[in-house]
């Protein structure tokens, strides 16, 4: 009779899921690195004065967030093959999960642009600043820190969203756990410790995004 | 070096409101003007105009004798036109609520527009703004941030980030409504100061009347969007013509 929790099997197993998690890692910082880099430009194209510009980015934006991320993990996976780009499944899916966030945080980045007073640009306009330097220089580093804690938690909730890949075969942790279950009929230990793993670098997540916060106050300066 | 300002005809609206009605002023360099009227007279809308914050919806603003918003073929420029910033680049502004940008120390501040405007290096940048904060009696703040001074303490800071682009025409609007009545004096020093050097155009928007009497060469009474009555500063406030004038100072008098 095996025990409901086999412990030695769990501390056999989690050098195997351990290389599954740097997958699941790896998809999360680089699709994050994407979702606040092209938020950002999404957010400054949205604003942009000329409609060609900002009209189109409004209903990408708007479609984007009104669709499931897993239709669009599928729609690149299957489609973008089509169209002759060639690209791994982790890829894929770190373009899919950038994208889908993308959007959200160019939502997030817009508010904390529109929450920037409207003299502070009207004092870099007294001072001819240009437009660029205005939006760099001024608007951006007082836009952004207030913002900076939405963004972490879909810093996690992207994170949590990774195991959507094992939906076109990205070997990430989820994945490797129902390997390991189908190869040894044991669900009970990986499952488990893929909760724990999840819970784990969640919170770890989660405490690097609040020391973020405060280094960034430090770095604007206190209001 | 300072510029003349022309202004022809000058209207604005907001919607229905129309809050400019017509201006027409003719300021000569080194002149400095005030601006005194009761509150939705359109004086600080014309101050907003000659800094090209918001566009005239009529009328023409000249500088120097060239005009702000038309290029030399008559056409009308964006404002982030190289023709427009060029215009912009001779006028100034300190704003009622300093604005100051918050996430700069007070040197931050000041340096900011001659390293990125101008181009100068920081090291130069950094001497030209400690020479304007030690003007205005900061010499000892160049590092504090915005939320740490005081009013009085932020004012100086945005009159030095003006003062630092070296500006031909200065504008001021209210500089000293949002500040503590014991500060207003030390502001109202420094800018009775640079009034006397004669280096700048001013133009200073004030609801202190014993200031502009004192520091100005020349006081425009606003009401309702006109210029109601323009005189030397002597004139308007020992013998004023208009009966408006007369009660809006009567008015004023009484309340202090």
């Amino acid at each position: 009779m095996t025990p409901i929790f086999d412990w030695a099997f769990a501390l056999e197993i989690l050098p195997t899921l351990g290389e599954a998690l740097i997958i699941t890692i790896q998809a999360t910082m680089l699709g994050m690195l994407l979702a606040v880099t092209l938020g950002l430009i999404l957010a400054l194209m949205r604003r942009a004065r000329l409609r060609i510009i900002s009209a189109p980015t409004a209903l990408f934006i708007e479609f984007v967030r009104s669709t499931p991320l897993l239709v669009q993990i599928y729609f690149l996976f299957y489609v973008l093959p089509v169209t002759g780009v060639q690209m791994s499944p982790l890829t894929t899916g770190i373009l899919a999960l950038g994208v889908h966030y993308a959007a959200y945080c160019a939502e997030v980045y817009r508010a904390g642009i529109e929450a920037v007073p409207r003299g502070q640009v009207e004092a870099a306009r007294a001072l001819n600043m240009s437009s660029w330097r205005t939006a760099v220089g001024i608007v951006l580093p007082q836009a952004v820190p207030p913002v900076v804690p939405a963004l972490g938690n879909y810093l996690v909730a992207m994170f949590k969203d990774t195991p959507l890949l094992s939906a076109i075969t990205v070997v990430e942790l989820l994945q490797q756990s129902k390997m390991i279950g189908s190869a040894t009929f044991r669900y009970t230990e990986p499952l488990t410790l893929v909760g724990l793993l999840f819970l784990a670098l969640s919170l770890i997540a989660a405490y690097g995004v609040r020391r973020l916060e405060v280094g960034l106050q430090r770095f604007g300066g206190k209001r | 070096m300072s510029a003349s300002i022309e202004i022809k005809d000058l209207h604005k609206s907001y919607g229905d409101v129309d809050v400019l009605r017509g201006i027409n002023l003719s300021i000569p360099a080194g002149q400095t003007v005030a601006v005194i009227g009761p509150s939705g007279s359109g004086k600080s809308t014309l101050l907003r105009m000659l800094m090209t914050l918001d566009k005239p919806t009529s009328g023409e603003i000249l500088i120097d004798g060239q005009s702000m918003w038309q290029n030399e073929a008559g056409q009308f420029q964006r404002s982030n036109s190289p023709h427009v910033r060029g215009v912009r680049g001779k006028i100034g502004m300190v704003f009622q609520h300093f604005n100051l940008f918050p996430h700069k120390t007070a040197l931050g501040n000041v340096i900011e527009a001659p390293m990125h405007v101008e181009g100068l290096s920081r090291e130069k940048a950094t001497e030209r703004g400690k020479e304007y904060l030690d003007m205005v009696g900061l010499g000892d703040k160049f590092d504090a941030y915005p939320a740490q001074l005081s009013g009085g303490q932020k004012q100086r800071v945005g009159i030095a980030r003006a003062l630092a682009m070296r500006p031909e025409i200065m504008l001021l609007d209210e500089v000293t409504s949002a500040l503590d009545p014991e500060l207003v004096g030390g502001i109202l020093q420094i800018i009775q100061d640079l009034s006397a050097r004669r280096t700048m155009t001013m133009i200073m928007v004030t609801h202190q009347m014993k200031f502009a009497e004192r520091a100005s060469d020349r006081t425009l009474f606003f009401d309702q969007g006109n210029i109601v009555e323009d005189a030397e500063s002597s004139v308007l406030f020992g013998q004023p013509k208009e009966a408006r004038t007369q009660q809006f100072l009567q008015s004023v008098i009484e309340a202090e």
